[in-house]
Formats: C-alpha cells, sequence, structure tokens
C-alpha cells in the first residue's frame, strides 16, 4: 500500500502544437528517449553505501585543526587578549586574533572581519583562532584564552538600530567595498536601502474600495544543512592555496578570496567534493580565508575547521529576522489599485549577503501580479546579533508572507473568492510589466494555470473534511509565488564536454552539487543528444575551479537554466567537430549528418553510419590516415538583457527568468491546544519543461516540508545579551517525518521558456515561498483567525483563537465537556 | 591510561586501542574509518551517527567506545555485498529517498532496522514516521524516505 | 547547551559486575563519581561540560539491575539498567499488564526517539532531573517508588519526592538506583499519558491520570498527575479526593482541576518556549481530553 494518495499531474503546454519542444532556438519535433523520464539521482549509489566523500570527513597527512574563541559580550572594545596559557597546552601550534589579519570581506558589502578586529559585535563572534594537532587539545586551550573587554552600548532590535542616536556597529561603513547595486548609509546602521517605484500610489489608493494593511515579521531562523560547514585549507609555499571547502558556489569563493587577499585567482584553487546541504547558507565567500590565513601563519600546513552545531547556531551566519508590513486597496471589481510595503532585515553584525537579500524583497515585493501603482522600501539593519546570509527563496518568503497574506484579507473584506481576486490581478506574459517596470516576457509560463491547478489540487470551494473530533477542525488555504534568479546582470555559466575512447562523455560543469539533481539532469542532456546510455556520461562530483568549467555561482534556482544552456552549446559545439571528421569518412556534407544513439549517420540512410567510438578520439582510415582528433565541445551562457535597477525607483530588468508556482494547504486545528497539523499538501509549478520529474517532485516535496517547517516551527530565540538561548536540534525544531503531510498533489506544468533548456526554467527555491502563507491564509479562511507573526506555532494560535474567536474557543471546549457527560451517561446507564 | 578494546565491525573483527573520554562515532570514524558515520549535531539529536550494535540502533555519538567492548556493530558500509545493494539502500536509489546524502547513511542503518524488527509484520506509514522521528534530513522532507522504507519492507517480506 | 566542545573530559571508567562492586566505587569516589546506564544525559552533560567527573562508573555490567519483574498485587519492579525499548517490548508481550500500566506505556513509548530508546534507560530519565522527563507524570500517577542502594542498605522515595527541582535528586553520592517499584494500580481502572510538544523536542505540559470504578462514586479514584509544566512532579490530593463526591461528572472534574491548578498555579514554569498562561491551559485542556479518553477505554474493558 502506497504511503499517501498522490496525483500526480503532467500538464504540458507547447506553445506549437503536440510534442514540439524548444531546443535552443529551434524548434524540433522530437521524441524523447530519457529527458522527462523519472531516472534516480546519479550519485546515490554513492549516498546509499556511504561512500561519498565531503569536506567533514576528509583528512590531510599533516593536518592541523583549528578551533575559534567566542565572544562573550554583544559590542566591546577588545582591550588585550591573553592567550600564553593557551600557547602551552601540548598540541596547541598557534594562536591568531584579529590583528593578525587587518581587513574585511564580503561578496555585496565588505563589512565581514575574519576575527573581530579590537572590537566584537555579537556574543558568538569569533576573537580567537586556536590552531593544535589535534581537536582535543585545540578544545583545551579554548578554555584558556583570557580577553579583556571594554563594553559598550548594544542594540538588538532593529527599529532601535535605525534611529540616529543608535550605538553604530560600523562607524568605518563608508569606507567599506561597496557592489555598484547597494547603498550603505554611512554613519547609521543602514546597511543598504532599496525603493521601488511605480505609479501613483496616492492615486491608487484612491481609487481603491477597500484598503488593507497589517504588521507581518518573520523570526530568525537556521537553514539547518546537515553537513556543517566545515573547510580545509593548505596555503603552500609556492603561493598556491588548496581550499576544499563545503560551499556552493567554488568560483565565487575563489574570486571574493582573490579580491579580499589582493591574489591572483589562478592560485587560488577551490575544490569542492559532495556538501551536505546549503540552502543558500553556503553561497558565496564563508571561511575560506581565514582558514586559508591560518594555514600560512602555522607554517604552510593544512589546517581544517569543521564548525559543531552549536558553533554553527552562534556564530556561523544564519537567516534574517524580518519587520514587514504592507498596505494594499482594491477596486470594486477586484483589481489591486496600489501597494505599498516595507521589509526591514535584521540582518545581524554583518550584511553582506542580506543586503541583496532585502533589496530582492523590495524589487520583487508585486509578486506575481500586474500592479501599476506600488511602492515597496527595505532596509538592512545592523544589530549586535548574529551575522545573516542568504536563504532559499532570498526576499520572496519574506515579501510573499506580507503579500499574500493581505490578498486574503482585502478578498474578504471585498467579499470575493480570494482565487478569484488572485486570478484577476496575476502577471499576464507578453502582456504585463513587472513591479521593476519590465514587460513580462511571453514564454515566462503560465501564471493562471498555476493558480487553477492549485485550486482544483485542494478542492478549492468544496467544504473542508469534518475532522474525527469536534474541538478540531480542518481549513483549507492557498497562496501563489513567484521567483527568479537574484544575480547581478552579468552573471554567466559555462560547460565543457570531452569524450573518452570508449564514446562516453565527461561533463565538466562548475555547478554545485548538494542534492538539487542538477547534476543528474544535466547527464541526462548529454545522454539524449549524442544518444547513449546514461551511463556512459560521467559528471565528476568534485568541482576544482583549476578544472571545472566557470559558472558565477550555485544559487537562486539558477544551475540548470545557465549551466544547461551553456552545456547544450558545448554539445552543440561537440556535434559540429565530430560532424566535420565525419563529413570526411564517409564523403557527405556536414548538413547532411545526424548524431543519435552513439552514431553519426547520414540523414535518411542510417545504415550509414560510424559509431561515436571510432571518431571522438580521431578517425582513421583504412590505410592508417587519420584526421580529427579528441573532440572537446565547450559552451557558454550569460544573462541577457538584465539591467542594473535604477537607483531611485528600482525600475529595471533583474532576472533571467521567473518560475510562477503555488502551494495549497489543508490543515487540521486544534482549537484548544492551538497545534497544527498538515494534512494535506498541493504544489503546482510551471517550470517549462521538467527533465527529470521524479527529482522534480524531490524539489517540491522537500521545499514544501522546509516551507512548512519555518510556518510553524523554527525560530532562534536570542537572550537579553543578544546571544542565541537555544543552538541545538532540541529547542531550534525543524519538521520531522512525523510532522509531514500524508496527501500530496504535486502538479508540473510545462509552458516551455525559448531560451532555457528544453523549454526547463529553475524549481529549487519557489517550492517553499509560498508555504507560510498558504498555512496562514488556511487558518484565516477556515478559522477566521490572522496569524501575521511567524512561527505559527501552538501557542501563537491558540492565543489567536482565544484573543480573535473567543466564542470558538468556548465552543470546542464545551463540546469537549459535554462528550464527556455523555460518554459517563452511557456508562452509568448500564 | 588507553585500553584495547574488540568491536566486531560489519563481520571483521578489530581491535583498537581507545581512551575512556573517547566517543564510538569517533572511534568508527577516525581510527577504524569507517566514515558512513557521520555527525550533524554532536549530541544525540540528528540521528547521523546511527548504529546498529548488538541488534539495536542507536546513536553512536553519544556512546562511549568503552561501552561497546566486545559489540557487534553494523555501519552502512555493510549492507552493500560485491556492489550489491542491499533491499533498504536500493529502495533509497529508486524512489531518491535522498538529496544531498549526508543523512542517507543514518536514515540507511535507521531503515534497516525498522525493515528488520518488523520482518513478519505488516507495518504501517504511521510507524515509519514515527520509527524515523530520530533521524533529521533537511532536504527530502521525508515523504520519499518513508516510501523507500514501505518498500523495501514490502520486497523483504515477499523474499521470506 | 551551548557547547563548542566535541571532545570529553579526562575520567576513569568502571564497569562493575555486582552491585557490592559498584557501591564501593561510589563510595570511595563519592562526588567524584558519576554513574552511566544509558548515558543519554550524562555524556551530553559532560559534553557540555556541566559535569566533570573524573569517575565513571558503568552498571550496565550488573546483571542484578536488568531486567524486569512484575508481582501480581505488588506490581512491577524495572531495574536501573533497563533500557526504555526492552520495557515497552516486554508490555508489548504481556497485553494485561500492557493495559495495567498504559499511561506508562505510552509515556515510554514517546520518549525522545528509537534510537535513544533503544540506549537509554528508565532509571536514567528518572535521575536527570530536568522538568520535562518523560516519565515523570506517568510514574507519579502510579506512586512509584525509586529504590535506593548503598553500603548501609537500601531506601525507597516516592518519585514525587525524589525529584526535588531542575538537576536535583534525592539521592546521595555514595548512592545507587537500582530499581524503580510500579504498584500493582487499583482493580478496574485505566490510565494515560498526554503531552504537548510544539516546536521543541519537549513536552511543555504532561499530563498523566488513571481512574478506577469511575461509575461509582463511593469506589471511584482518579489521579491526576503533571510535569513538565512544573519543575517537579506533583499529585494533589485533595483535587483528586474531589472525585468522591456526588455530582456531574464534568463540574467535579471542573472542580478538581481548578483545585489542582489553584495548588501548583505559582510553580507553573514561564520559559520562551511557553508561557505560564499557556501551560496552565494545557494542563487543563490535556486533562478533559484524557479524561475522555479514558472514560472510552473504562467502558470498553469494565462497561
Amino acid at each position: 500500500m502506497p504511503l499517501t494518495a498522490i496525483h500526480y499531474l503532467h500538464v504540458s503546454q507547447p506553445r506549437h502544437g503536440r510534442g514540439v519542444t524548444l531546443l535552443g532556438s529551434q524548434f524540433t519535433v522530437r521524441e524523447f528517449k530519457i529527458i522527462g523520464k523519472r531516472i534516480p539521482p546519479k550519485d546515490a549509489f554513492d549516498k546509499v553505501t556511504g561512500t561519498g566523500t565531503y569536506v567533514y570527513d576528509m583528512e590531510l597527512p599533516g593536518m592541523l585543526y583549528a578551533k575559534l574563541v567566542q565572544s562573550t559580550k554583544p559590542h566591546a572594545k577588545i582591550k588585550g587578549i591573553d592567550y600564553s596559557k593557551a600557547l602551552q597546552v601540548p598540541g596547541v601550534v598557534s594562536v591568531a586574533t584579529g590583528r593578525d589579519f587587518p581587513f574585511r570581506i564580503g561578496i555585496y558589502v565588505g563589512d565581514r572581519d575574519l576575527l573581530a578586529i579590537d572590537k566584537v559585535l555579537w556574543v558568538g563572534h569569533p576573537v580567537a583562532a586556536v590552531i593544535a594537532d589535534s581537536v582535543r587539545a585545540a578544545e583545551k586551550a579554548l578554555d584558556l584564552i583570557y580577553i579583556d573587554y571594554d563594553p559598550l552600548p548594544a542594540v538588538f532590535d532593529p527599529i532601535e538600530s535605525m534611529k540616529p542616536d543608535a550605538p553604530l556597529l560600523h562607524p568605518d561603513l563608508g569606507r567599506y567595498r561597496v557592489s555598484p547595486a547597494f547603498k550603505p548609509r554611512p554613519g547609521t546602521n543602514i546597511a543598504n536601502e532599496f525603493h521601488l517605484k511605480r505609479g501613483d500610489i496616492e492615486k491608487g489608493f484612491s481609487k481603491a474600495e477597500v484598503v488593507v494593511e497589517g504588521d507581518f515579521s518573520l523570526p530568525f531562523m537556521s537553514h539547518v544543512y546537515m553537513e556543517t560547514q566545515a573547510v580545509i585549507a593548505h596555503y603552500r609555499q609556492n603561493g598556491y592555496i588548496d581550499l576544499w571547502t563545503s560551499a556552493q558556489s567554488p568560483f565565487a569563493v575563489r574570486y571574493l578570496m582573490g579580491m579580499s587577499l589582493g591574489m591572483p585567482m589562478g592560485r587560488i584553487r577551490v575544490h569542492v567534493p559532495y556538501i551536505g546541504g546549503g540552502f543558500g547558507g553556503k553561497a558565496g565567500l564563508g571561511w575560506e580565508p581565514l582558514v586559508a590565513m591560518l594555514s600560512r601563519k602555522v607554517g604552510y600546513k593544512p589546517v581544517k575547521l569543521l564548525l559543531t552545531r552549536s558553533e554553527q547556531f552562534r556564530l556561523a551566519p544564519v537567516v534574517a529576522g524580518v519587520r514587514g508590513w504592507g498596505k494594499i486597496g482594491l477596486d470594486r471589481n477586484g483589481r489591486i489599485v496600489a501597494y505599498q510595503a516595507r521589509f526591514i532585515f535584521d540582518s545581524g553584525a554583518f550584511g553582506d549577503y542580506t543586503v541583496n537579500v532585502s533589496r530582492t524583497a523590495g524589487y520583487a515585493c508585486t509578486g506575481s501580479y500586474e500592479i501599476e501603482n506600488a511602492e515597496c522600501e527595505s532596509y538592512a539593519v545592523y544589530t549586535n546579533k548574529i551575522p545573516t546570509t542568504a536563504l532559499r527563496g532570498f526576499g520572496y518568503p519574506e515579501n510573499h508572507w506580507v503579500l499574500e497574506r493581505l490578498i486574503d484579507k482585502a478578498a474578504k473584506e471585498l467579499g470575493m473568492d480570494p482565487v478569484k481576486v488572485r486570478s484577476l490581478n496575476l502577471l499576464k506574459p507578453g502582456v504585463s510589466y513587472t513591479g521593476t517596470g519590465a514587460r513580462l516576457r511571453e514564454d515566462a509560463g503560465n501564471p493562471q494555470k498555476v493558480l487553477e491547478e492549485v485550486a482544483k489540487g485542494l478542492g478549492w470551494g468544496e467544504k473542508a473534511r469534518d475532522s474525527s473530533k469536534p474541538w478540531r477542525v480542518r481549513a483549507k488555504g492557498l497562496a501563489v509565488s513567484v521567483k527568479g534568479p537574484s544575480q547581478p546582470p552579468d552573471a554567466s555559466a559555462s560547460a565543457i564536454i570531452k569524450f573518452n575512447e570508449d564514446a562516453s562523455v565527461d561533463v565538466l560543469v562548475g555547478t554545485g552539487n548538494f542534492g538539487q539533481g542538477t547534476v543528474t539532469s544535466l547527464a541526462m542532456i548529454v545522454a539524449e543528444e549524442f544518444g547513449i546510455p546514461l551511463d556512459k556520461v560521467h559528471v565528476h562530483e568534485l568541482r576544482s575551479t583549476n578544472d571545472s568549467a566557470y559558472t558565477w555561482q550555485t544559487v537562486g534556482s539558477r544551475g540548470l537554466f545557465t549551466d544547461g544552456s551553456a552545456l547544450l552549446e558545448a554539445i552543440r559545439d561537440a556535434k559540429s567537430k565530430i560532424k566535420r571528421v565525419a563529413s570526411a569518412a564517409l564523403r557527405v556534407s556536414e548538413d547532411h549528418l545526424e548524431i543519435a544513439d552513439g552514431k553519426v549517420y547520414v540523414k535518411g540512410k542510417p545504415w550509414h553510419y560510424i559509431p561515436l567510438e571510432r571518431i571522438v578520439m580521431g578517425y582513421t582510415f583504412e590505410n592508417g590516415n587519420a584526421i580529427g582528433g579528441p573532440i572537446i565541445g565547450s559552451g557558454r551562457h550569460i544573462a541577457e538583457l538584465n539591467t542594473y535597477l535604477d537607483p531611485d525607483t528600482g525600475q529595471g530588468t533583474p532576472t533571467i527568468f521567473y518560475t510562477f508556482g503555488g502551494t495549497g494547504v489543508e490543515v487540521e486545528v486544534d482549537l484548544l491546544t492551538g497545534e497544527v497539523k498538515v494534512v494535506k499538501a498541493v504544489q503546482a509549478f510551471d517550470i517549462g519543461k521538467a527533465i527529470n520529474p521524479l527529482l522534480v517532485e524531490g524539489q517540491m516535496i522537500g521545499g514544501f516540508v522546509m516551507g512548512q517547517s519555518r510556518a510553524l516551527y523554527e525560530e532562534i530565540i536570542f537572550d537579553e545579551m543578544g546571544a542565541v538561548a537555544n543552538p541545538n536540534l532540541s529547542f531550534y525544531y525543524v519538521a520531522r517525518a512525523p510532522d509531514i503531510p500524508e496527501e500530496w498533489v504535486l502538479r508540473i506544468i510545462e509552458t516551455p521558456q525559448t531560451d532555457g533548456p528544453y523549454g526547463a526554467r529553475g524549481i529549487g527555491e519557489n517550492v517553499m515561498i509560498a508555504v507560510a502563507p498558504a498555512i496562514g491564509n488556511a487558518l484565516f479562511h477556515g478559522l477566521g483567525v490572522d496569524v501575521r507573526h511567524l512561527p505559527m506555532k501552538a501557542e501563537r494560535v491558540w492565543r489567536a483563537i482565544r484573543e480573535q474567536r473567543p466564542e470558538l474557543y468556548q465552543k470546542a471546549l464545551s463540546a469537549l465537556k459535554e462528550e464527556i457527560r455523555r460518554e459517563y451517561e452511557s456508562l452509568t446507564r448500564r | 591510561m588507553g585500553q584495547v578494546i574488540t568491536l566486531k565491525v560489519n563481520g571483521v573483527l578489530r581491535e583498537v586501542e581507545v581512551e575512556p573520554y573517547e566517543l564510538l562515532a569517533d572511534v568508527l570514524r577516525d581510527k577504524l574509518g569507517y566514515k558512513g558515520v557521520k555527525k550533524g549535531c554532536w549530541r544525540g539529536e540528528c540521528g547521523l551517527c546511527t548504529i546498529i550494535m548488538n541488534g539495536e540502533a542507536v546513536k553512536s555519538c553519544i556512546i562511549l567506545a568503552v561501552e561497546a567492548d566486545g559489540a557487534e556493530i553494523e555501519t552502512v558500509e555493510g549492507l552493500a555485498r560485491n556492489g550489491r545493494l542491499s533491499p533498504v539502500q536500493d529502495a533509497y536509489v529508486k524512489n531518491a529517498g535522498l538529496q544531498c546524502g549526508f543523512c542517507t547513511p543514518g536514515f540507511i542503518m535507521a531503515s534497516e532496522y525498522i525493515v528488520r524488527r518488523n520482518a513478519n509484520r505488516e507495518i504501517t506509514p504511521g510507524e515509519v514516521r514515527s520509527a524515523l522521528s530520530g533521524t533529521i534530513c533537511r532536504c527530502t522532507g521525508y515523504k520519499q524516505i518513508i516510501d523507500s522504507v514501505l518498500e523495501a519492507h514490502r520486497r523483504i517480506k515477499i523474499v521470506r | 547547551m551551548s557547547s563548542p566542545y566535541t571532545t570529553l573530559p579526562e575520567f576513569t571508567y568502571y564497569k562493575p559486575k555486582t552491585l557490592e562492586e559498584a557501591l564501593e566505587l561510589l563510595e570511595k569516589y563519592g562526588e567524584e563519581a558519576k554513574v552511566l546506564a544509558g548515558g543519554v544525559g550524562l555524556i551530553n552533560f559532560m559534553l557540555e561540560k556541566l559535569m566533570s567527573p573524573k569517575y565513571v562508573v558503568d552498571i550496565k555490567g550488573i546483571e542484578e539491575l536488568r531486567g524486569i519483574g512484575y508481582e501480581e498485587g505488588k506490581g512491577l519492579s524495572i531495574g536501573a539498567a533497563t533500557r526504555i525499548s526492552e520495557i515497552t517490548r516486554w508490555l508489548d508481550g504481556n497485553p494485561e499488564l500492557k493495559r495495567k500500566y498504559q499511561a506508562l506505556y505510552e509515556a515510554l513509548s514517546r520518549i525522545a526517539d528509537m534510537q535513544i530508546r533503544n540506549r537509554a534507560t528508565l532509571a536514567g530519565n528518572v535521575c536527570e532531573a530536568l522538568p520535562y522527563m518523560d516519565s515523570y507524570s506517568p510514574l507519579a500517577v502510579y506512586d512509584a517508588e525509586v529504590v535506593i542502594a548503598s553500603r548501609s542498605g537500601e531506601r525507597r522515595a516516592l518519585i514525587t519526592e525524589f525529584v526535588q527541582g531542575p538537576g536535583m535528586i534525592d539521592l546521595q553520592p555514595e548512592e545507587l538506583v537500582v530499581r524503580i517499584d510500579v504498584p500493582e494500580p487499583p482493580r478496574r481502572s485505566v490510565s494515560g499519558f498526554s503531552k504537548i510538544v510544539p516546536a521543541i523536542e519537549y513536552s511543555i505540559a504532561s499530563v498523566s491520570m488513571l481512574a478506577a470504578n469511575i461509575e461509582d462514586p463511593a469506589t471511584r479514584e482518579v489521579r491526576i498527575a503533571v510535569s513538565a509544566a512544573t519543575p517537579v512532579p506533583v499529585r494533589v490530593r485533595e483535587a483528586e479526593d474531589v472525585f468522591k463526591s456526588q455530582g456531574d461528572i464534568v463540574e467535579l472534574l471542573d472542580k478538581a482541576l481548578d483545585k489542582l491548578i489553584g495548588e501548583i498555579e505559582y510553580d507553573i514554569l514561564e520559559d520562551p518556549y511557553a508561557s505560564a498562561e499557556y501551560r496552565k491551559e494545557m494542563i487543563r485542556v490535556q486533562a478533559y481530553q484524557l479524561f475522555l479518553r479514558l472514560l472510552r477505554e473504562y467502558r470498553a474493558n469494565w462497561g
């Protein structure tokens, strides 16, 4: 018996009739042998046998181990550090402090130090590093390092922190290196601000029949990728640095290291084996520069830094808490006439990556809708708490939590069905303009179909099933979502394929492999295009900047789109090289040749062919003459027609695709305890083409549960010193197997995008964006209870029911008591 | 004050000198090379260090190595024979019950134990869900994992 | 709870084969020694450096501390080195006893997770003395006794007296918990356990109830034990006595719960995971829900 009732449906939406698929810019009618099949991940064997190597597992000869000393003060000057006793612990080689590395690093705002430079900014801030020949020795030394602090006033609340008299975390903000798209405000704690202005907001609201507004919030959360951050660095005497790191983007690590250390990029070699999860938390640059500098400090020996879970919670970047506010106006027909929103991202002590998350929340604030009059502002603000970074969704879960909830509230005010209101306002590809004023490409997908499928899958309009107990109620809710990669306008990717003697193919790509399945899909593309079995396509799990093809980063759901496009170009390149050789061998022009089933053959005469094995290393004629040579194909991709956004209005074209999606839930709420159980999940996404539906479903399910976890359970709790009070997995709860829905409806919609590989768009992030709003809307729609702060944990829901629907609570309690009475009476009657 | 303990790991007798303060997971990983035993929390929460010790699935990160003296231990490395996956491993592959793979060894061992303990009876999805509550996966959302366990259990029952 | 450490402090490890030996070690080393059973608590405390014993005495090698006994009329006796999963499996194999000790069975089946239950012991759970230990409310509801041995003899302590506060138990350094005795529940009784685990791994309010002869006020007995919401497990006899009176059953229940909560009101915990107000109400709500379940089970078994 299967675990759950699952309804799979693939809704194919070819734009040019049945069976038409897009390849590059050409339309070709073709049947696929591999693309679109449910194929297990290529690296599954390594993973189920426990033989895949992660940086966590790696040991190098002569390797030393680093541990970090954490600040015990939220904001203080460092008067002195005495580590003389630590140096006497047997096995301890060296102790480093911030003064050893007096420079700052970062991807967007260079505000990070390697170790605290003269000043600590949060409880947990690494102040010193101990390097020893064993972890045990390093841990002993931790307790023998004495730091003399001169406390400074601290600020923990982002709103307080924006006030002019707030203690400044970064007085030198004006001197930090900043990427062009960002605007820190020197002399304040504002690491970035962003403004979107479109139309006339006042005029818009004046046309509104109903106006609804509200405050919303999301707490700090942790990525909880299962492999904690791990880096091994070997600074070599010859000036090269080898790094093995659990990082999403080896090339970004290399580039940012080179920039920060002033080193030639080619001398930095970044190696990434299997990665135990990332979710954005391992994007950009992490501990690599610190560990590299430690390696140099200890005499050019390899050094490993591995964080424990508790360190991961207290000193490595987490996810920013957000205070949001939104105001929406609907005219009498249900058209959105104006939308205004504000997001304050509490970025903690460093703003580095969060500045871009907050900017994205701002520019994408209008979600899936066409809104003529919009004004959104977003801020990333420093506080004396743990620093923050990117998370799967990157600003979209935050802005959707506001917008998708307000839509339901406004619809209710207007007395309209929220699905109807959404349908009226959804962006129309080819016609509508997005919040950034860019006209949506005509092949961007089918948002209406997505909404329809969610509503249908959920049985929207049908009453929720009755619960078995009168004090529990079932409720339904839904939300739609959109997501595009948030990358610089010139982000690029490349791919190389090279043939081996047996006509198998090695694929060299830079995209990270942390479970998304991109690598399997890329291998499927190669197998499909050459007509060779999938097991003849090899993608090594190790990425090395010196011998993998370049890609900017593995973030923003871009991997398949960008690296897949580059790969298709590499395939075309290899094919044309193969044909050139085969043309001579078969004595026909290249145009008359076709490559399929592992052969080059003459079109129309498939019996006239040369197997690829005889051509990919060069073709040898019968007399020994040879032509050609080993075949290597290369391809590139760069974002086209993307622009910087206008610094004052945020107008422009920020992204290469938008994936439209939606989520529906049915929840069961215990009115007396406030516990919310998700019983059914509906996920629908227009991803253009599902290269591998099995792995797409993996993303839809995994993303839903991560979204559910964020919606209902996850919250970093801070104590009065701003220190993380729950740095473990008992008190920071993430969803576990018993928590997941029993019923799933997974819908894949395929409206191809002309410039995506086979029409595909990215899926990795959107899958979690609408989950919290859908659950929130279910409580609102089904119970009439409005919960606007995440997580919607039991006590919060319980309180909301008691405050907003006291009669519901009383009724449930009376029903329970009545049942007790009835049960007792039937007992005594006998 | 080192002490030599004897462990039978995946059918092979191993002698290893350990200190009382050493944890079983560390000894298996660092001294005996069973790198499939992972740690994700260091305190018995995440279940990635799950092994089967004397027939019971346990979390090896909160067991002293000296406590295991004389024990029979199975780790994920011991399940596949000559490149042939166990029914549990095979079901995980087919159902894509894994993504980043870091938690997979822990889940495979917990699942192997669930399937074996229930080899002679029916098992409900609800029972599988609760039995997996001590092992954390952040990627898959568990559904394909639960499906894998149920499928492996069905196949083992048929074989018997 | 926030340790950066991955290694344990140094100590000497003993694994005595007899109780005598173990008690000798405890007497000799006193406060410098700690007892290791399942290790779930101790090893975590040592990793956090909350405890750094010089000597660790592993009691799993002591045959007489292992296993479960039952004597009609006297009740269950559970050895200190018996693992939680051994207890639940043993009860699974004795359906009659499982029904008698239903609250205990339910609580033990839901302690932590499968792997932990395969290692942790009931005695260890009892000695860990954190408010949310799952065994507390069921043991309290059966008036369970902790049996403590030392070189000078054996003594017993009611669970509600043994647990004295967070991290505090009635146990001297030279003493060892050797078993937990769970008395025979009243005839014609049913029992059950309930807890609320909101977005953390631990309960914020647990309730165990036992009810016997429900239909007859003269002989009726209802017991209510609360833990996790309070620093220590509690029973309030005056509250339970309410059920001896005649009257509408719901009114009796309301009155009993008012008395119970009135008595413990100022002890109810408040922390970032649950407010005292919520905990208080969750005691009440769970008591109603549990009582309804017990009524149904009672009718099925004794009605």
